[in-house]
């Protein structure tokens, strides 16, 4: 009989359990992997193809999702997932001198194009980078006002383990918000966006040379959990109070709980 | 502006929500917060001001006359924020109809304008006034400060949009209020003109008169009787 080390055991259990990639089933282990190549490949044109997949509509709903965090100076912001900056970009004049915020993320591809962007914009004194997987948040707990992750709970392959980090890294009373695609409350409209975006791996090829990823994109956007679903995760992992408002007929919605 | 969780209160077909329209406000307010915060940045001494007298507060501007809509507004150390939806609770509130709110900007006699009726104050009220008192201190020329964006006709247009705005409706109300009047008076004839009163209340005085001697007459008969 071989005795298995615990690292042995625990590489074993993820060979065993599987999860979504897309419309593929893989193991746990593989799609962090998996989804950090996609990430890889898209950095440096990540958001030139936000603005064309979204025809510019993101950035309404990231500022509108900004306004929903009802940040004031002096506070703490983790911008989990944050990527290419756009929500610490908006965050930091908020918190102020003398508040701070953490843009984190599990890719270091897309937290260089983020730090570029920052020290470009000019934003350097209250913002830090830190390379981080959402599942197991190396803060302390209760160490933020709020924590807001954008488009990223899609990616993280345990969504409930990734909810509850994020509640016991929240101070009480703090708030977590969580913009995501989700799923169009008008059957028309849903079939208008699918069909829309089909075309993404096609433009996606066109602009970073990767269909692949951008049909990941597509395949991830319908795997994950709709409003309702995601409120209760969210209600489990310990977040009251939880709301959703539907963004442009319910193809992205923000979920908010509270601690 | 008002968005409760729907954006723009108001717009739509009952009972149909629109995709996008939460998003109104916000969209809308993109590009002005873009243009506020590329003029001020042409003059340091701006956000200075404004930031020693209200920096990191957010103060929330009501307008209660149609079309209703409100916005909150944060000074930080180099920029203006605005937002349509924020959830923070502000520092202060200032609520008005529009033409209360547009006279604080630009009427002539600013000293008033804070102390107009229609103008409601809440929360840290010295907040506003200090606010106020330095946007006067500053005495933005807005000719100047919207100049090099948008050239010197559209930006004489634009600063003295406000005054011929003003003039022409007045000018528009009182000709309003004579065609009124006339059609009242010369075409409907429901009203007397002038002229008319005026000869019926002498005519009015000269029967009182004439009852008043009737009356002293019969007096006078009764006690001769």
């Amino acid at each position: 009989m071989t005795l298995m080390s615990d690292d042995q055991h625990q590489d074993n259990q993820n060979l065993n359990e599987t999860t979504h990639f897309g419309y593929e089933t893989v193991s746990t282990r593989d799609k962090a992997q998996r989804v950090g190549q996609v990430f890889h490949s898209v950095a440096n044109r990540y958001d030139a193809m936000n603005d064309l997949i979204s025809m510019g509509t993101h950035r309404v709903i990231k500022r509108f999702t900004v306004e929903l965090s009802g940040i004031r100076a002096g506070q703490t912001v983790l911008d989990l997932a944050g990527g290419t900056g756009d929500f610490s970009m908006r965050f930091a004049p908020l918190v102020g001198d003398s508040g701070h915020v953490v843009l984190a993320d599990i890719n270091d591809s897309m937290l260089r194009v983020g730090r570029d962007r920052l020290i470009d914009k000019g934003i350097t004194g209250n913002v830090s980078i830190a390379q981080v997987n959402a599942e197991q948040l190396p803060f302390g707990d209760e160490s933020f006002d709020c924590i807001c992750i954008a488009y990223g709970l899609r990616n993280v392959t345990d969504k409930d383990a990734a909810l509850r980090s994020m509640y016991a890294t929240l101070k009480p009373g703090g708030r977590a918000l969580v913009l995501e695609f989700s799923k169009p409350v008008n059957p028309l409209l849903g079939k208008a966006y699918d069909a829309w975006s089909t075309l993404w791996p096609v433009a996606g090829k066109a602009v970073t040379g990767d269909a692949d990823s951008y049909r990941y994109l597509v395949e991830s956007i319908r795997m994950h959990p709709d409003q309702e679903t995601l409120r209760d995760m969210m209600q489990d992992a310990g977040f009251r109070d939880c709301k959703y408002h539907n963004l442009l007929g319910g193809i992205s919605a923000v979920h908010i709980g509270y601690k | 502006m008002v968005m409760s969780r729907s954006g723009l209160s108001g717009i739509g077909l009952p009972g149909i929500e629109l995709p996008g329209i939460e998003l109104i406000g916000t969209a809308l307010l993109q590009p002005i917060e873009f243009a506020i915060n590329r003029l001020i940045a042409r003059d340091p001494h701006i956000i200075e001001m404004l930031a020693k007298a209200a920096k990191d507060k957010t103060i929330a501007v009501r307008c209660t006359s149609m079309p209703r809509w409100q916005i909150s507004l944060l000074i930080t150390a180099d920029r203006i924020l605005l937002m349509s939806n924020s959830q923070d609770t502000p520092d202060a509130s200032l609520a008005g109809s529009r033409r209360a709110l547009s006279r604080l900007l630009f009427s002539d006699d600013q000293a008033t304008a804070l102390h107009d009726p229609d103008i409601e104050l809440s929360g840290d009220v010295q907040l506003v006034q200090r606010l106020h008192r330095t946007l006067n201190q500053l005495d933005l020329d807005w000719q100047d400060l919207l100049g090099p964006v948008l050239g010197d006709v559209a930006t004489r247009t634009t600063a003295t949009g406000w005054r011929h705005t003003r003039d022409t409706a007045a000018q528009a109300g009182q000709a309003l209020r004579r065609n009124i009047t006339d059609f009242v008076q010369e075409e409907a004839g429901l009203m007397p003109t002038r002229q008319q009163t005026q000869h019926f209340t002498a005519e009015l005085d000269a029967l009182r008169l004439r009852l008043d001697r009737l009356q002293a007459r019969i007096e006078s008969l009764q006690q001769q009787m």
